[in-house]
């Protein structure tokens, strides 16, 4: 079980951006009780920064290099590294003082333990570190032994990942629905224990290094080999040989090079075709659906004609309009189903033309809508296949490729090989470096076997835990539709599916744990797979990717609950969905323990009356909302325009009563 | 003849013969009429259990659905054969499935007449031979797990049931070079596990996997 921060308390003390109310006050004070905590703002008061101060609270110094910059996690390693001194700065920076004397102290439950911490707003330093009553050691190393001890997580870098992906949902923000990198890290800190998950890290983390030094080793190899060549054509060789040395060298080099991109683009490239296939799967199923209910329709349609009828007959009539195929000879009959449909369609007998009792309305626009659903069916088969038959040759063409490349730089390697030993006996150096070259072939050569082994007996361990998480699937996939039910008007739900990826940059792809989105649309009939956040819509991608977050904190969370972050969700809600999305937002912050905390500009729209409504926050003066207009140091423009924002702030309240 | 085929018109042809060999294995296992997904069932286990017998799989991904083993390229060819006449259809109706799904469910037997000449001309080839043979022992094996059995056998399969890919997922027997799909390889590893006591012939092992899945099955209830 993984124990997700619960805050309790944020105060700041000295910093110019947040002066605070009243003459004596020292800064802000937020409690965060059980529930949501509404941040009000306008630009450059200081919602983002808050929310940063909360982060780096929690991160001290430290953070994960480049993990704010990806945009996947993909093989970023997950050590922690001490933040370059600006960074460290940067809440200093915000101020005219520096922040030199400015503190900001958190509180807040991991598990059991209640953890307060102060830390200097002008570099983040450590003042004051205490679980419980007890005063600890005021040092960095064992704040985060602290962290990892009470949050479950094996090391500081995963409590990093924690915060990223599930607690704090930036501006900036990234899905982790369709980042199956930062899945695969999440699903095994959050659902393995602590030794499995210590094992997964230093596994990986060893094929990545013995997968990078053996292509250190290749590169050096390489370099030596052509350095070899040269120097066998500069001594007494004939020009001819020399010449072809020389030739063969640069096809060689270049080759390679070739080859090497071609490996690394395998797994792409086979993930690509795997994700068509299942998509052609997917819309023939679907295009069986909607044939056999227009056949069905049909049929209802026709069984009049056929009192004494066989199965058979019915059988093949209905296929002959439905598909315009005849069964008996196999033809494509277009024109005869076309004159069957029309009979049906006058309420004639199909089969001797004569008026027979009249198919009701509802049964004709039953037949019609059937008839259109077939047809989208269709459309969607044809390109599935289309889509498929491209992905397929691709990754044919891209072996094809790659074995061709593979045969000729072996037979090229061959010939310089002989070439290399038509060297008079006397050139002692060319002879010591061909058996130089010879041990360091020989030694890449076990290094490689070696990583494929580890790779393999990688792959094992990873089914093996993959198997250990997926006992957890249905809890997450149930959590997962409680909260995006109420979003959604779709169909939506996840599917367990695991994400192909190499260790490193080349070697066979391991299938590591994920989910995927299977979404129906406008589109689409049935339920279709969603392998990115371009093929939902903007609303949609943020609350789906937020579901899933609330998701695995009520499922992998100690006692379920946790916080949430969420900078300025209205950004991509259009007006309509805004209602649903208060309903959605609430609910997590409902669960109790759960902390909600959500930043907001106050902009017109429903969003802040729906969550000041639906969240019971009583009055503009309750401890629940944090009114930076009234606590944070004013800007050029809430100055002047203090009245309108005012008057914008009380109307925001004032519908929220009357809604 | 297969010279005027192309390699489309063969594969229809395979997966045919091995429909008309299905059905004809059921009726002397006494089944004497198929419904939709039992055949379905049997058409994907005959394909999963293929590689044990060094045959060929005719339709390596499917849909993971609730219902069951369902290929739509098998119903292509059902549909074709009660065209042609070769196979009678029944009982006639469509349902929709649980993952809501329009199906086709009907009851499908032999027409002797015009299925008998086919299988007795495959017959005289000694891989087609080697092919009925085998589905006679894949049905003959599942028929003891019953209709209700043979229903839920998906769900206890090695690949089907494999739980790690969900409803909705890809099912893929292909298997590769370096080894056969999940199903083939548990029947496989029987023999390896009686040798050398006792050798198992791909009969047997066939049997055997069917009787592992029974087990399987028992356990669940």
């Amino acid at each position: 079980m993984t124990a997700f921060p619960i805050f309790r308390n944020l105060s700041t003390d000295g910093y110019g951006l947040y002066p605070g109310k009243g003459k004596r006050s020292q800064g802000l004070d937020i409690e965060f009780d059980s529930g949501l905590t509404l941040v009000l703002g306008a630009n450059g008061l200081g919602k983002t920064t808050l929310v940063a101060m909360l982060y780096r609270m929690c991160t001290g110094p430290y953070d994960i290099p480049r993990l704010a910059d990806a945009a996947e996690l993909g093989g970023i390693r997950l050590e922690t590294k001490k933040l370059p001194s600006p960074d460290q700065r940067m809440f200093g920076e915000r101020v005219n003082d520096n922040a030199e004397y400015a503190t900001c102290t958190l509180e807040f439950d991991l598990g059991d333990a209640e953890i307060a911490l102060t830390r200097s707003l002008a570099n983040l330093e450590l003042l004051e570190l205490s679980v419980g009553v007890e005063g600890l050691p005021v040092r960095e190393d064992r704040y985060q032994e602290v962290i990892k001890e009470n949050a479950g997580v094996n090391t500081f870098g995963d409590w990093i990942l924690v915060l990223r992906h599930l607690i704090f949902y930036f501006e900036d923000r990234r899905s982790l629905v369709w980042d199956p990198s930062a899945q695969r890290q999440l699903l095994r800190l959050l659902f393995l224990s602590p030794a499995s998950s210590k094992e997964w890290v230093e596994a990986e983390r060893d094929i990545r290094q013995r997968d990078s030094h053996a292509r250190n080793v290749q590169n050096v190899l390489q370099k030596e080999e052509r350095s070899f060549s040269e120097s066998e054509a500069a001594t007494s060789m004939a020009d001819d040989v020399r010449e072809e040395l020389a030739q063969l060298e640069k096809s060689q080099k270049k080759e390679q090079r070739t080859l090497n991109v071609l490996r690394d683009q395998v797994a792409a490239l086979d993930a690509a075709k795997e994700s068509a296939r299942l998509e052609v799967l997917q819309a023939e199923s679907g295009h069986e659906s909607a044939f056999r209910n227009l056949e069905r329709r049909q049929l209802v349609a026709i069984a009049g004609a056929f009192p004494s009828s066989s199965d058979t007959a019915r059988y093949l009539m209905a296929q002959l309009i439905s598909d315009e195929e005849c069964l008996a000879c196999g033809a494509h009959s277009p024109k005869t189903a076309k004159d069957l449909r029309k009979r049906i369609g006058e309420d004639r007998c199909v089969v001797c033309n004569s008026l027979v009792e009249k198919t009701s309305k509802v049964g004709a626009r039953g037949v019609a809508k059937a008839t259109k659903e077939l047809e989208h069916a269709s459309i969607r088969q044809e390109a599935a296949r289309e889509k498929r038959d491209v992905a397929e040759q691709e990754y044919e063409e891209l072996l094809g490729e790659i074995q061709m490349l593979s045969t000729k730089v072996a037979r090229r390697s061959a010939r310089i090989e002989e070439l290399a030993s038509k060297l008079p006996p006397d050139e002692a150096k060319l002879h010591e470096q061909r058996r130089e070259l010879a041990t360091m072939r020989a030694q890449l050569g076990k290094r490689k076997k070696e990583l494929a082994q580890r790779r393999k007996s990688f792959g094992r361990f990873i089914d093996r835990t993959s198997r250990e998480i997926l006992a957890r699937r249905d809890e997450v996939q149930e959590g997962f539709e409680e909260f995006a039910e109420g979003f959604l008007l779709e169909q939506c739900r996840l599917v367990w599916a695991p994400h192909k990826d190499t260790v490193g940059q080349s070697g066979t792809a391991i299938d590591f744990p994920a989910f995927d989105l299977e979404m129906t649309g406008a589109d689409f009939s049935s339920m279709v797979r969603r392998n990115g956040p371009q093929q939902v819509s903007e609303s949609q991608r943020e609350f789906i990717d937020l579901a899933f977050r609330m998701a695995l904190i009520q499922v992998a969370g100690s006692g379920g609950i946790g916080s949430i972050v969420i900078d300025a969700p209205e950004s991509s809600l259009d007006a309509v969905f805004v209602t649903r999305a208060a309903d959605v937002l609430v609910r997590f912050s409902d669960s109790a323990g759960n902390r909600l905390l959500i930043t907001s500009n106050l902009i017109e729209g429903n969003l802040i009356p729906e969550l000041i409504r639906k969240g019971d926050i009583k009055s503009e003066a309750s401890k629940r909302v944090v009114d930076l207009l009234k606590l944070a140091a004013p800007t050029a423009a809430t100055k002047v325009l203090k009245k309108e924002y005012e008057d914008v702030r009380r109307d925001l309240f004032k519908r929220a009563k009357k809604d | 003849m297969s010279a005027e085929l192309d390699e489309e018109a063969l594969s229809h042809l395979r997966r045919r013969v091995r429909l008309i060999g299905i059905l004809s294995a059921a009726e002397e296992a006494g089944l004497v009429s198929l419904p939709t997904q039992q055949l379905h069932t049997v058409g994907y286990f005959a394909d999963a259990l293929a590689p044990v017998w060094g045959l060929r799989i005719l339709d390596a991904r499917v849909l993971k659905l609730r219902a069951g083993p369902t290929s739509p390229l098998l119903q292509a060819d059902l549909d074709r054969l009660v065209g042609i006449g070769v196979v009678i259809v029944s009982a006639v109706r469509h349902i929709e499935d649980a993952d809501g799904l329009w199906r086709l469910d009907a009851d499908y037997c032999l027409n002797r007449t015009l299925a008998q000449p086919i299988l007795d001309k495959a017959r005289t080839f000694e891989r087609f031979a080697t092919e009925l043979d085998f589905l006679r022992e894949v049905i003959f094996a599942l028929s003891g797990l019953g209709a209700m059995g043979i229903l839920s056998a998906g769900t206890s399969d090695a690949s089907y049931g494999d739980e790690m890919i969900d409803l909705g997922g890809m099912v893929d027997i292909a298997g590769d070079e370096s080894e056969p799909n999940a199903t083939a390889r548990v029947a496989i590893r029987f023999r390896e596990l009686l040798q050398p006591e006792i050798a198992l012939s791909d009969s047997e092992m066939v049997h055997l996997y069917v009787r592992e899945l029974y087990r399987r099955l028992e356990t669940n209830d």
